[in-house]
């Protein structure tokens, strides 16, 4: 019973979580500004992925993870350009856009993995240098606390901070208010001389510098590597806690701290025989019941299709 | 009159056109910036996959599962169902159709028949879960489909690890999570021999010429499509909207599930997890860049399926890797997706501001 | 200091949409400090007026003047910054947020880079205080009823320092009680020294709160008024009156059994709002109903219901042919022998993106042949089209012709053939000839007639009165959501009914 106790509660779990929130939580952040201006993405996995690859690039070209972090930076707001030209643009299917680059970001790391570094699958080297953990000497005092907070590397923190900044932007500020009014009403916005384009292009630009940070926390955590299909799913998973929290980014964060501890629960429960396939599957479960409780009020049971939104 | 049939066919042709003019450009770059000839590569993929008889054969069984996820997206997409969960159908579908071909034992013939048709009827119940999801909670289906296309995968791995194999003491034996091979009666008959290609390729094409017949022929054919095209006009002319929603999703998640149970009475011979390599994400790309044509879905399938093999022939005979082609692919989904139309009328709107409108008022 | 005899003068505006004029030379003064109301029918170019007055659209000619002076206005935000508020019908409000993020966004007080909310709210308050407003600042606009939200809008465009102020409808949506709270604080926007410009087709109203009237008709003004000098009649036959642009020759009627009886019918709309209230009629075989009303009376929500397109409160019923369908599906309401002309020639009538055989069989398909157990029947389909091509003069080239290469006259006459040639015995019609060329619209006509006189029951729904009138053996008036009958309506003229669409009484003889 105290084991059990242990590891839901216990330091190692929740350092882990606290870890684990970060790409998930900077990307959803970031989508989340998007999300309020109407523009449909569900091309995270692309952004990440993509960012992934250059943060570790740019790490093994410069020896510095902060250079390869911007070039994730550069990497996330190139695509999401891409993505906004064909998306707004082109008037081109924003789904069938961000499949597509879904697709393609895979291919392009995964090539040039092999092109660049000659490797296939993965690539290791000390060259690639990580983010070294912050020690804050308030915290060492304190003793769960310490475990927990102290010393990780500063993407966590800018995650965390980034939840706080998004928020006060979003719903403290002109800039935020004007955004959210475009995806609840866009001509209402229009009438209050909200200009939706070009509000709609810097949503989109905050979704790529935001990707590009969650993508450069995979390789530069410690790792020292990447791999083929690095992001797995994270991409997704951002897309479900922004289409779950409608876009505030306090929710969002939540629920990619449900993410992320199911995940934290993943590395010590399988010591203790519980299938890591079941634990990977909680948080999508939980996406669909949080779905099911929001819709409630829905509920019919003469089943009514409208036309589709 | 005339002019503006041909319009319509002229602006269809117009976009492919543009699109592969624009995909070959592209291409050509790519492969020119890796230090090879972009000729001599589309060579050696047309070589690979319809060169010899042995490719021809390898480039079918390829085909079979193209064909499969393309039908189950055009369904779906046709009928106004966002049906991102054919990923997720396709792991269900395998699952049980290789559950029961090692578990128990038929005749040839009729074991392959039953894995089939119980890979099928479980990928429809799978994607009766969203359906319903859909129709008593009012819960967008792009959502819940696309999580359980997550599900499905840690699910069927569980199983295949935990129920199957007995924990992970076997697992830790092999480096793979795999279910038993199938018994040889549940195997599909090999139509080219010492290839992959299988009697699958003669269901696969059979489903999309019954679905090319069923949206071309018959009564719900039409309604749905008159649904997915829009539905409030179906809704005025007295169509069950809810029983057809229903009816496509179900008939979509078949399908899918007929895909999975093909791949591994077909190809595999055994369900190893993560073996779909987003095979449903491709019938979706397949679907849309055929504009939901069952008939287009063959061609196009043709295509996706030869690149396939033939990248591989490509990889072993130039210093090219095989993953250009996947990247030109996508190049490919993204040209045809730009609404030509839209940008050609806006572009034309700009010219008619500088010009003084003559006829204006006359053309109704 | 007040130089100018007129706070807003448009002069000399044209406007032209494709085939389709607008305003047409149109010159518009308003009074400083005085309420003007903008009078027309729907389509006579009010709105694009108000939207070239808010830049939402520019003219192709013309002048606006504000104080006196000459603007040109690049951007909406510059008819903002000249004074131009305008409340729309449709609300501008954004669902989920607080009354005070709705009046504020576009022009927050600010603090540094943030909104200084406590500014801002002071500052609305203020507002609210000064036009004796009381508005919970902090609820979510999706809260609030319909009249609160509107007060919401108006603090809205006073906020932004709105001198014009531009009611677009503000009526249609509220109740009697609301009506009357809105017209007390246009007064009270009026003595504080705002202007307003009411646009509305309901002539009480008119008459009660505004100096001058401006009447629309067909893109041109038929009168600048002054209130006092003018009553509801004379505002209805500048309104409405129009010049009979085709004559029909109906022959008399032979009424036989009744076929529709619709009694005390309630309908609610998707947001709960009541459209219908109690509405009782009956329509006989061979004869033409018409129902007339201006636009929002409730029309559409008494159609969807009677086609089954939404359903009925409780107490009401309608019985079709001796059978209550109230609850029935709309295959069994047309297998019965219901058929349908939606006003919505592209959203409901047809499917655009379909052939012309798919929209031509359209609620049929199922009902009356075309198909051969599951299968579709294309031997009888092309016949059943090309009847259709061939009688209703459908100018086309095939019937696997995309419908969107048609002509909206054409693709009507198309709708009405699927409709009128399925031996109905009851037709809905809804604005059968609203926007199509007048040859499809004599057409048209004819061709109900001729539904009428082979015995079927007709009901026509039409914004155009002169086509109620010039089709109809008995006309309704729905005002509000009720059904209004005159004993005797072939008897009323045009100005008559007219007055009775805007809430007018008529007695028996017609006075």
């Amino acid at each position: 019973m105290m084991t059990m106790l242990g590891i839901l509660f216990g330091s190692v779990t929740w350092s882990a979580t606290f870890r684990l929130s970060t790409p998930i939580i900077l990307t959803s952040v970031g989508g989340s500004f998007n999300k309020h201006t109407g523009v449909f993405c569900i091309a995270f996995e692309c952004f990440m992925l993509s960012a992934a690859f250059f943060a570790a690039w740019g790490s093994y070209l410069t020896g510095s993870p902060y250079m390869g972090t911007l070039f994730a930076i550069l990497a996330g707001l190139l695509l999401a350009a891409i993505f906004g030209m064909f998306v707004l643009n082109f008037k081109a299917n924003p789904m069938i856009v961000s499949i597509a680059m879904n697709f393609g970001a895979w291919a392009v790391t995964t090539l040039l993995l092999t092109e660049i570094f000659g490797v296939r699958g993965y690539f290791h080297s000390p060259k690639i240098v990580n983010f070294s953990p912050i020690d804050i000497p308030v915290l060492r005092e304190i003793p769960y606390i310490n475990e927990v907070l102290n010393n990780q590397i500063i993407l966590v923190y800018i995650a965390y901070i980034s939840v706080v900044v998004g928020t006060i932007i979003m719903y403290k500020t002109p800039f935020g208010l004007r955004l959210r009014t475009i995806g609840i009403n866009e001509i209402g916005a229009q009438t209050a001389g909200v200009n939706i384009l070009k509000y709609k292009w810097i949503g989109l630009a905050i979704m790529g510098i935001m990707s590009g940070l969650g993508g450069a926390y995979l390789p530069l955590s410690g790792l020292s590597m990447f791999s083929e299909n690095m992001s797995s799913g994270r991409g997704f998973l951002a897309f479900a806690a922004i289409l779950v929290s409608k876009g505030n980014p306090v929710k969002a964060a939540l629920i990619s701290i449900l993410f992320a501890y199911t995940n934290a629960l993943t590395f010590t429960l399988t010591s203790y025989g519980i299938p890591s396939q079941l634990l990977q599957m909680f948080p999508f479960i939980a996406v669909i019941i949080v779905l099911m409780i929001g819709n409630l009020r829905n509920l019919s049971l003469t089943p009514v299709i409208e036309a589709s939104e | 009159m005339k002019l503006e049939i041909n319009g319509e066919a002229k602006s269809a042709m117009l976009k492919y056109c543009i699109s592969i003019g624009l995909t070959l450009v592209f291409g050509c770059i790519l492969i020119t910036a890796q230090g090879e000839k972009p000729l001599r590569a589309m060579g050696y993929i047309l070589q690979g996959s319809f060169g010899s008889v042995m490719n021809i054969g390898n480039t079918i069984r390829w085909i079979i599962s193209s064909l499969l996820v393309g039908a189950a997206a055009t369904i779906a997409f046709k009928s106004g169902v966002a049906n991102m969960g054919i990923e997720g159908q396709i792991y269900i579908g395998a699952l049980s159709a290789a559950v029961i071909g090692y578990s128990i034992e038929l005749p040839p013939g009729l074991h392959a028949i039953a894995c089939l048709l119980v890979a099928s009827i479980m990928g429809m119940l799978y994607a009766l879960i969203p359906a319903l999801l859909r129709l008593y909670f009012k819960i967008n289906e792009l959502i819940t489909t696309l999580v359980l296309n997550f599900i499905a995968k840690d699910l069927t791995e569980y199983i295949t690890m935990w129920v199957i194999m007995g924990g992970q003491q076997a697992a830790n034996g092999s480096a793979s999570i795999a279910t038993p091979r199938i018994l040889k009666s549940a195997q599909l008959p090999i139509i080219i021999k010492s290839t992959t290609a299988n009697i699958g390729i003669f269901i696969a094409l059979a489903v999309l010429l019954i679905v090319a017949f069923f949206y071309k022929y018959t009564l719900e054919g039409y309604e749905l499509t008159q649904i997915g095209q829009n539905m409030n006009f179906a809704r005025m002319g007295g169509v069950n909207i809810t029983r057809s929603f229903l009816m496509a999703f179900l008939i979509s998640g078949f399908i899918s599930g007929l895909c999975g149970g093909i791949e591994i009475t077909g190809a595999y011979y055994r369900f190893t997890s993560s073996f779909s390599n987003n095979l449903g994400w491709d019938g979706i790309m397949i679907a849309r860049v055929s504009n939901n044509n069952p008939i287009a879905v063959i061609f196009v399938s043709i295509i996706w399926g030869g690149l396939k093999q033939g990248a591989m022939n490509m990889e072993r005979m130039t210093s090219l890797n095989r993953l250009i082609v996947i990247i030109i692919q996508m190049l490919f989904v993204l040209f045809v997706s730009i609404d030509y139309d839209s940008i050609i009328n806006k572009w034309k709107s700009k010219m008619e501001l500088k010009k003084p409108d003559y006829n204006g008022g006359m053309n109704i | 200091m007040n130089s100018y005899e007129y706070i807003l003068e448009m002069r000399n505006i044209n406007k032209r949409f494709k085939n389709l004029v607008a305003n047409d030379n149109i010159t518009f003064r308003v009074r400083p400090g005085t309420v003007h109301a903008l009078i027309g029918e729907n389509g006579a170019g009010k709105s694009t007026l108000m939207n070239i007055l808010t830049n939402i659209q520019t003219p192709d000619s013309g002048e606006i003047y504000i104080r006196g002076e000459l603007v040109e206005f690049k951007n909406p935000l510059d008819a903002v910054r000249h004074g131009i508020g305008m409340v729309y019908q449709e609300f501008m409000t954004f669902q989920g947020m607080s009354v005070l993020d709705n009046i504020i966004v576009g022009f927050e007080q600010k603090n540094g880079m943030f909104i200084d909310y406590k500014e801002s709210r002071r500052k609305v308050e203020e507002i609210c205080k000064k036009y004796n407003f009381n508005i919970p600042l902090d609820a979510l606009v999706n809260d609030l009823p319909i009249a609160t939200l509107q007060q919401v809008e108006i603090i809205k465009v006073l906020y932004r320092n709105a001198d014009i102020i531009i009611l677009d409808e503000p009526t249609s949506v509220l109740t009697p009680q609301g009506v009357q709270g809105l017209l007390d604080a246009i007064r009270f926007l009026v003595k504080q020294g705002k202007t307003v410009i009411f646009i509305t087709h309901k002539l009480k109203e008119v008459l009660e709160i505004s100096d001058d009237i401006t009447i629309l008709k067909n893109g041109r003004v038929t009168g600048v008024l002054s209130a006092k000098e003018t009553n509801e009649l004379e505002l209805a036959r500048l309104m409405v009156g129009r010049e009979v642009m085709l004559q029909i020759n109906k022959p008399q009627c032979k009424t036989g059994d009744v076929v529709l009886i619709v009694s005390n019918l309630k309908v609610k709309d998707s947001a709960g709002v009541i459209r219908v209230k109690n509405a009782s009629f009956k329509v006989h075989a061979g004869e033409i109903v018409g129902i007339s009303g201006i636009a929002v009376s409730g029309q559409k929500a008494l159609v969807e219901a009677i086609v089954g397109l939404s359903t009925a409160e409780k107490h009401g019923e309608i019985i079709f042919c001796g059978r209550n369908i109230t609850d029935e599906t709309i295959a069994n309401r047309r297998k019965m022998g219901m058929g349908y002309i939606a006003q919505d020639r592209t959203g409901i009538g047809s499917n655009k993106e379909g052939t012309i055989w798919e929209n031509a069989i359209m609620g049929y398909h199922r009902v009356k042949g075309f198909k051969r157990k599951h299968l579709l029947d294309f031997n009888d389909i092309n016949a059943f089209t090309n009847k259709i091509i061939d009688e209703y003069a459908v100018k086309t080239q095939g019937i696997g012709d995309k419908i969107k290469t048609l002509s909206g006259g054409n693709i009507q006459k198309l709708i009405a053939g699927r409709e009128f040639l399925q031996n109905q015995k009851l037709l809905i019609i809804e604005d059968p000839t609203r926007g199509i060329d007048v040859g499809s619209v004599e057409f048209i006509w004819n061709r109900i007639i001729q539904m009428a006189q082979v015995g079927v029951a007709v009901l026509l729904i039409s914004h155009d009165l002169n086509e109620v009138m010039q089709l109809s053996d008995r006309i309704l008036v729905m005002y509000n959501g009720s059904i209004i009958e005159h004993p005797n309506s072939k008897v009323l003229t045009e100005e008559q009914i007219g007055l009775m669409m805007l809430g007018g009484v008529i007695d028996e003889v017609g006075n």
